[in-house]
Order: C-alpha cells, then sequence, then structure tokens
C-alpha cells in the first residue's frame, strides 16, 4: 500500500514538473541566462552592502548580482537583466553621491552577456554519464548475477531514471533558479541511488546465503 | 586489556587532532625572513576564482568592393529608383548567407574547438543567436595569446613570398605536434623549449616536390633607379641575386621565413619542425610559449572562422563564493551531525563525530597533494562524502553494537561502495572540470573512507565499545 502511494507521488510530481517544463520552461538564474555585464571604475575598494541598498532603488524587484574586478577590487561589476539610460543616470548619480566619484552615465560600461542554452550544458554530461552508467551495470550484472542481469539492469535504469526526473521535476515546480549546483546535484543523485541500490543487492545476497 | 585500548583510542584522537590542524591550519618552516606554508595550495577552478569574460562583436564588412565600382560606373548613369532596391536587395541576400544561425553556430564550435586543442579545461561559450555575438567565459590563468588566438580568423597559408603563390594550406597539413624538449634542459646556456611539428599530406609532399624540381630557388633583386627626368626607371647595373624565400603566414602574418632550398631540405621528410620562444629555464615562459604554439596548432585543425570580430575583454571578475563561506556551511553542518551523534549514541557519538572530522581533514590533505582542481562540483562531493560517513558512523558507534557488527558493517559499506567508486574513475577521465573534480574528489574519498575508518574509527569504536 504504502508502496503504490510513493509511486503515485512521484509520478504525479514528474507530471506536473513535464507540463511545467512545456508551458513555463526552467527558470534560470545569471550562470546561465542573458544579462547586462555592467562595470563601473570606482577606484576603491566597496563593500557590498552599501551596493546593495543602491541597487536595491534602482533595479527594485530585480536581482542583482554583485561583484568586483581588478587586482585591487576597485571595480564594480552588476549582473542585471537589463539596464535603461535612466538606470545607468541613477547609477552614477548614486555611486558619486557614496563614493566621491565623478562618473558619468556613459562611462558606465555596459556589455551584453547572451544566455548559455540548458542543451548546451546537458550535452557535455551525457557522455560522461553514459560511460560511468555502463561501468557500473557491467560490474553489478556480474557482481549481482545471481539476484539476475536482467533484474539488476532494469532497477538500476528505472531507479536512477526515476530519481533524476523527480529530481528535474521538483526544481521545475519549486522555480529554483537553475545554476551552476543544479548538474553536481544531478550526479550526486546517480552516485548515491547507485550506492542504495548496491546496498540493498548485497543484502539480497547476504539473506539468499543465509 | 582496558589499558590497551585507552591507549588506542588516546592515539587515535591525537592523529584526528593532528590531521585536522594540519589540514586546516598546514605547516609553516621559517624561510628567510618568513614562514611558509609546507604543504601545497589548493586549486581552484573557474567558479571560486577570478575569470575573464571577453564579449566578440561581429565586425560586419563595409559594402563589398565590387558594389562600390559598379557605384562608380553607374554614376555617370541615372541611378534610377529599380537599380537602388535591386543593389539593397543583392546585399541582403549576400548578408543573409553570411550572416545566419548556422554560421554563428559554427563559429562558435570553432572556438569551443581552439579552447580544447589549447588545453583549456574550464570555460563557458555563450552565443547569441540573434546577433551572432559571443561571450567567452575564461580562467584568468589563460594566457592573452590563447585568449587571442581562439576569435583569429586562423588562415594558415605557406607561400612563395616574391609572388605570394600559396604553397600549402591546411588542408595540406596531416598533424601538428606541440611538445616542450627538455633534451638540454640542463645545460645553462640553454634549457627547454617548445617545438611545433607539422607534418605534411601527401600531395603537399608531391606539390613541394614540384617546387623542388620545377622552381628557380633564386631571384633576381630588380632595382629602380631615377632617370634625368625624375622618372622610376630600371637600373642598367647587373641585378642582384637572391635566395627566394617560403614563410608561414597566419592571417597575413609571418610565423616563419626561409629559403625555399633550405625548406625543400627540411621537409624531405614530409615534416617540418619548427621553434616558439627560445630555450628557457623559466618554466612560466615556457607554458606561456606551449600556449602559443596550442594556438596555432588549433588554427590548422580548425576551419577558418567564418567572421573577423572585435574583442572587449571585462578582466579579473571576482567570484561570489567565497572559501570562508563554504568552510561556514561546512562547520555548520558538521555541528549538526556532532549533536544528533551525541544525542542518538551518547559517547561512542561523540567519537564518531570526531572521525568525521578527522575523515574530511584527510581528504583535503589528499586533494592538496594530488592537485584535484576545487570547483563547485568537488565542494559538492565533498559534501556527499561527508554525508556518508556520517551514514556510516550512526551504524557503526551505536552503543551496543560489538566489533563482529562493526567490521561486518564496515566491510559492507565498502562492498556496497565498489560501484561507485569504479564510477568516480570513469568519470574523472571525462573532458568537462565538472565532472573531473566530482570524480577525483569520490575517488579518493572512497580510498580515504577504507584506510581510515578500518584504522583509526575501529581504534576507537572497538575499544569505547568495551569499556
Amino acid at each position: 500500500m504504502k508502496n503504490k502511494i510513493y509511486v503515485i507521488a512521484t509520478a504525479g510530481v514528474i507530471l506536473i514538473g513535464i507540463i511545467i517544463v512545456a508551458v513555463l520552461g526552467f527558470k534560470v538564474d545569471y550562470s546561465y541566462k542573458q544579462y547586462s555585464l555592467v562595470s563601473v571604475q570606482i577606484g576603491q575598494e566597496f563593500k557590498v552592502a552599501d551596493i546593495k541598498s543602491i541597487t536595491d532603488e534602482i533595479f527594485p524587484k530585480e536581482k542583482v548580482e554583485i561583484k568586483s574586478s581588478g587586482v585591487y577590487s576597485d571595480t564594480l561589476i552588476l549582473n542585471v537583466n537589463g539596464i535603461n539610460d535612466e538606470q545607468k543616470e541613477k547609477l552614477s548619480t548614486k555611486l558619486n553621491e557614496k563614493y566621491g566619484l565623478e562618473t558619468t552615465a556613459e562611462s558606465i560600461n555596459v556589455k551584453v552577456v547572451p544566455k548559455y542554452r540548458l542543451r548546451d550544458i546537458a550535452k557535455s554530461f551525457i557522455l560522461p554519464m553514459l560511460i560511468a552508467s555502463i561501468v557500473g551495470l557491467v560490474y553489478m550484472s556480474i557482481r549481482y548475477r545471481k539476484i539476475g542481469i536482467v533484474k539488476v539492469i532494469g532497477q538500476f535504469i528505472i531507479l536512477n531514471a526515476l530519481a533524476e526526473a523527480l529530481y528535474v521535476s521538483v526544481i521545475a515546480i519549486t522555480r529554483f533558479p537553475v545554476n551552476r549546483l543544479v548538474m553536481p546535484g544531478s550526479i550526486a543523485i546517480f552516485f548515491i541511488i547507485t550506492t542504495f541500490l548496491a546496498c540493498g543487492f548485497e543484502k539480497q545476497i547476504k539473506s539468499e546465503k543465509e | 586489556m582496558k589499558k590497551e585500548g585507552s591507549l588506542k583510542i588516546a592515539l587515535s584522537i591525537l592523529v584526528i587532532v593532528l590531521i585536522t590542524l594540519v589540514s586546516l591550519g598546514g605547516i609553516f618552516v621559517q624561510s628567510g625572513n618568513i614562514m611558509k606554508n609546507k604543504l601545497p595550495d589548493y586549486k581552484y577552478g573557474m567558479d571560486l576564482k577570478n575569470t575573464n569574460i571577453m564579449n566578440l562583436e561581429i565586425k560586419k564588412e563595409e559594402a563589398s568592393e565590387e558594389t562600390s565600382e559598379e557605384n562608380t560606373e553607374e554614376n555617370t548613369e541615372e541611378i534610377t529608383e529599380e537599380n537602388a532596391e535591386e543593389n539593397a536587395a543583392e546585399e541582403e541576400n549576400v548578408d543573409k548567407e553570411k550572416y545566419n544561425a548556422k554560421n554563428y553556430n559554427k563559429a562558435k564550435n570553432i572556438i569551443e574547438k581552439r579552447l580544447k586543442i589549447a588545453g583549456a579545461n574550464q570555460y563557458v561559450v555563450r552565443l547569441d543567436e540573434q546577433t551572432g555575438n559571443i561571450a567567452v567565459e575564461l580562467p584568468t590563468e589563460l594566457s592573452s595569446n590563447v585568449a587571442q588566438g581562439i576569435y583569429n580568423t586562423g588562415k594558415f597559408e605557406i607561400k612563395i613570398e616574391d609572388n605570394g603563390e600559396v604553397i600549402v594550406d591546411k588542408n595540406g597539413i596531416k598533424d601538428v605536434e606541440t611538445s616542450i624538449n627538455t633534451q638540454y634542459a640542463d645545460l645553462p646556456e640553454y634549457g627547454s623549449i617548445v617545438e611545433l611539428n607539422y607534418t605534411f599530406t601527401k600531395d603537399a609532399m608531391k606539390k613541394l616536390e614540384d617546387i623542388k624540381n620545377n622552381y628557380e630557388m633564386t631571384i633576381e633583386k630588380k632595382t629602380e633607379t631615377e632617370d634625368e627626368n625624375g622618372q622610376a626607371s630600371e637600373s642598367t647595373e647587373e641585378p642582384e641575386i637572391e635566395d627566394r624565400k617560403i614563410g608561414i603566414y597566419v592571417d597575413g602574418t609571418a610565423l616563419y621565413s626561409e629559403t625555399l632550398s633550405s625548406f625543400i631540405k627540411y621537409t624531405e621528410g614530409g615534416k617540418l619542425p619548427l621553434t616558439i620562444g627560445g630555450y628557457q629555464h623559466d618554466n612560466e615562459k615556457l607554458e606561456a610559449a606551449l600556449q602559443q604554439a596550442k594556438i596555432y596548432r588549433s588554427f590548422v585543425m580548425t576551419e577558418d572562422m567564418p567572421f573577423e570580430y572585435t574583442a572587449s575583454t571585462t578582466a579579473n571578475i571576482h567570484s561570489n563564493i567565497s572559501m570562508k563561506s563554504i568552510v561556514i556551511v561546512f562547520a555548520l553542518i558538521f555541528l549538526v551531525m556532532f549533536v544528533f551523534l551525541l544525542i542518538k549514541n551518547k559517547l561512542p557519538g561523540i567519537f564518531g563525530a570526531l572521525t568525521i572530522s578527522g575523515f574530511i581533514s584527510t581528504l583535503l590533505l589528499i586533494i592538496r597533494f594530488t592537485n584535484v582542481e576545487l570547483t563547485i562540483s568537488s565542494i559538492f562531493a565533498l559534501a556527499v562524502m561527508m554525508i556518508l560517513q556520517f551514514a556510516y558512523v550512526i551504524k557503526v558507534s551505536k552503543e551496543k553494537s560489538s566489533t563482529k557488527e562493526f567490521n561486518e558493517n564496515t566491510f559492507g559499506y565498502m562492498k556496497m561502495l565498489i560501484p561507485v567508486f569504479l564510477m568516480s574513475i570513469a568519470i574523472s577521465f571525462a573532458k568537462t572540470i565538472e565532472f573531473i573534480g566530482f570524480g577525483e574528489v569520490v575517488f579518493w574519498g572512497i580510498i580515504v573512507f577504507s584506510i581510515f575508518n578500518n584504522i583509526i574509527t575501529r581504534a576507537m569504536l572497538t575499544n569505547v565499545k568495551n569499556k
């Protein structure tokens, strides 16, 4: 009974995830989406908290990434969805007030950084995951052959596929921004599921021996 | 028996404390007037340290010469609206043939291939399919030669210098090898040198054979003088004879120049050995020369870029993720584990928590010494290994479990980790740093797990149960 509930719940979450991806796509953060890279020479070190209070005013309700660049960390870098002339003017005014500068809107450098397609990220992961799966499957098929090769391979593929699909669906449903943490998470899940499977098969072999 | 047990526990705690202090602090030795850390530094990946972002914008060609010639011819005629429209339509067609998503993607693929050939293992190439503009994120250590080289056209020609005749292009090159020759590395007046060896195809060798048989190896150097009226005329003196020269050109810039006779002689074996930079003892300069050689190699091994680009770089962008914040997160996770183990398993739980600290510290030391590159992915793997040790310790530090159960649990864990151990080896050979980092940390983590728990954890937990 419990198993049935788990299966139905998992299938439900995956289905909702598929619908959300089809309709809305994934939410992506600056690691992968298109953004404007705004750079301003401050000429002195600055605190992120001070810059945040300025950017909250100029870019309300928008996530802004604040970084520094340069050998002396004296150049301000802002990653934003976009910046218009009015916002540039406000930014230069606020920075001049805060740091005693004489920057103008024209001296603010803006470069558009294109998006990094999620399918390009996925492409680079397919081959290593495939090779790792084959290596794992070959070992487990030989080690747990007494349980049945088809059963071992079947469980490996189905459980890993379900776990990854569930992971991706949860990301889509919760609108967690896809960033550089997501892919390592996927690899970790793959390794954890394989470990649990191996644990289960070892117990089965042990109980059959006894 | 009890004294021996207490001694083993005390020694194990001492070893764990020592390893933790060394791993987190370091071993400092006086070197001149400063204290130097003898431990090798961590190697950080692009996402944990500084990056450069290079923005490439397509340089669109000005109106072609043909079109401007046509316009000059038509100046004498009346330029009708129809003519103007025809010209505009023709230009648009030429534009669409060249400036389209297919060629933009081709340019992106060429850049990625050149970066792989140049030895970059971490980079992100982002393409705007509407405009063809590209942004490349690169680690700051990648030399500026490589950064500039990846977007050059890469037109490779071997041509006769006096008449510009192209003898061999990149299709005539079978392979290019780069290497560092250390034959004279021990000699103070020499050192090591970077070599760039071109191997020609059979067709290219046939062409060079034709040149050898049919070309004059020398040319007359024409000199001009001025006559009485100040006009240029050929000199009446006997013309100078000079050796004909041949050169390797990349995007019109000479990479190498030699007399034709010598060139033919050097390439008789089907190969042309060149050197980049001079003899060096400086490893940094050698590395820079090697990266330059790899870029030259990449020009031959990839197609010509379909466009010219203008580049602007935002350099040295610091990562938002600091090691300090990562250490704090791990410390908090460890604290939660410690409290859980203390509540669940009492004294054995405390010792179990200590083994988590010892295990992670040992793994971090191994990571330093084996040059594992720390990226977000490898930090994730480190967290997974910490959780693995935690799960293992919960089981083996149960108050009432015996030495026999400890052995069964430990070997049981080791057996179930074999598939992921083999998988970690497989992904450590992947081409992307995210996989390499994750695989290497899991690989070393499982080895450390097996050895550390069989020695230190066994010494602590089997003896604390005997009390």
